[in-house]
């Protein structure tokens, strides 16, 4: 129901704003969405979609797979954290971005230094999310692992990796935004395959509503990104999503 | 039988706890009651092995604690409870790290639940339940083990009125009908006089022990209304308010 309301909210934005504009260079939905529609049987169109949705994935994957441990760790070791900090402190604001064309020359021309190139910039925002979660963990849960007799090992998979999932989830889904729009940028010089030379190839040919078609094609690639990792943490880290308010009626 | 022989504690060079001195006899509990920041905190997480102490030793049946969790369940301040985890998995988890089998954890797990007349809620998140009922999953959580002594930090601090008596009545029973021993941390002397058959008095930081009162309590809740619990009460309170 929310879901409905906030497309519909969209496509009235939308069309306002084709309206307002008065430009073919902003086609009003009803022109682009049967486009769109018809687009979503073509092989062509599919092939572009499912390349980019592969690339997104595997960067998601690879990035959760290596800042998550990561950030569990150094957000738990105190001594790690002092060497590690800084490095963080020092490497996180440089825009990765940037770097593509040394990524291209010593990557080469493939799905690789697009993969590489998301990975980085989402490694970078999970490590900082989780490790900052992990620090912020009340110590009690610890001491309470440890009072019964529990080595690290206990306190790293009942405590610390438990006390982490949630921020990297929350972290995974802040970032979808910033992956597609990586994902945009890689794909845009340099490659014949994705959703992003879609786009690119349609500006060059001026092509509006095919432009329009490749951006409902992002943009429903993130909700559906968001929406998966939305139920996926629910599913994962179920104690962030309990409904205290009915103890409130129970007697003790 | 837990000895406590001249322990001290010092943190960044300030002492906060000064030649403790105690023995706690298999069965029986003793209550530590002071001022706040007398260091009363630090002397249970010395005696479950969570801290070292800077000086002197801690003895449970002659041996030296070194570690963690030997012989000793431990329910600290806000329970402790692992928010992610539900009901059963939290009193199940010092049973796991101890490696008992599968069968032999949920057995015991719905033994102590069902004792605790807290089966219904063992798929519960502890975010689902009152601070009553958390207490309870803390209170099955340190004894699904099975341990000698018990310590306690503050544990009914949090509760109204009527819920601390309950638990505390609870917690006095489960001692009755065992050889467990209590050893207990708090502000309370009403908690302090009826839950404890000695009753330790310590002294603002650095915290010394100042007085050692015997406690005749018949361990049941009637005891609550006898005329002796309230000379007991007024005791305590003339020694603390003289600090």
């Amino acid at each position: 129901m929310v879901i409905s309301i906030a497309i519909a909210a969209s496509l009235v934005l939308w069309k306002a704003a084709s309206l307002i504009m008065g430009s073919p260079v902003l086609p009003a939905p009803e022109k682009v969405l049967p486009v769109f529609v018809s687009e979503i049987w073509n092989p062509v169109f599919q092939g572009h979609f499912f390349i980019s949705l592969f690339r997104v994935c595997v960067s998601i994957a690879a990035a959760w797979i290596l800042a998550f441990p990561a950030g569990a760790v150094i957000g738990y070791n105190r001594s790690l954290d002092r060497i590690f900090s800084p490095l963080i402190f020092m490497t996180y604001p440089v825009p990765k971005m940037v770097l593509l064309p040394v990524i291209i020359l010593l990557f080469g021309l493939g799905d690789l230094p697009k993969i590489i190139l998301i990975t980085l910039i989402l490694f970078f925002q999970i490590l900082v999310s989780v490790r900052d979660g992990v620090r912020n963990t009340d110590p009690k849960y610890y001491d309470s692992i440890f009072s019964m007799g529990g080595s690290r090992k206990d306190v790293l998979f009942h405590g610390v990796i438990p006390a982490a999932l949630p921020h990297s989830f929350t972290a995974i889904r802040i970032s979808i935004g910033t992956a597609i729009s990586v994902l945009f940028f890689a794909e845009s010089f340099a490659t014949e395959k994705g959703m992003g030379f879609l786009i690119i190839d349609a500006w060059g040919r001026g092509d509006y509503v095919m432009i329009f078609v490749g951006i409902t094609g992002m943009s429903l690639m993130g909700f559906f990104l968001y929406l998966i990792f939305a139920l996926l943490e629910r599913r994962i880290c179920p104690w962030n999503f309990t409904d205290p308010a009915h103890i409130i009626k129970r007697p003790e | 039988m837990i000895s406590l022989k001249n322990i001290s504690k010092d943190f960044h060079g300030n002492r906060v706890l000064s030649d403790i001195s105690f023995d706690l006899q298999n069965g029986n509990s003793v209550s530590v009651i002071g001022p706040s920041g007398c260091g009363k905190s630090t002397l249970l997480y010395i005696i479950a092995g969570l801290a070292k102490p800077s000086g002197g030793s801690v003895l449970i049946n002659e041996r030296e604690v070194k570690e963690a969790g030997y012989k000793t369940s431990f329910i600290l301040q806000d329970y402790g409870l692992l928010p992610w985890k539900t009901v059963f998995r939290n009193v199940s988890l010092g049973l796991k790290i101890k490696k008992f089998s599968d069968n032999e954890v949920k057995g015991r797990v719905e033994k102590i639940l069902k004792e605790m007349q807290i089966y219904p809620l063992k798929d519960r998140f502890p975010s689902n339940l009152s601070g009553g009922e958390k207490q309870r999953v803390a209170i099955a959580r340190a004894l699904a083990t099975e341990p000698e002594i018990l310590l306690m930090d503050e544990p009914f601090s949090s509760l109204d009125t009527l819920t601390r008596e309950k638990l505390q009545n609870t917690v006095a029973g489960i001692q009755r009908g065992s050889r467990l021993s209590v050893l207990l941390v708090t502000h309370s002397i009403e908690e302090a006089v009826f839950l404890g058959d000695r009753i330790i008095v310590m002294s603002k930081s650095p915290g010394r022990i100042v007085d050692i009162i015997s406690n005749e309590r018949p361990g049941d809740e009637t005891f609550r209304d006898s005329e002796y619990y309230f000379s007991q009460c007024r005791r305590v309170r003339g020694i603390i308010e003289s600090l």
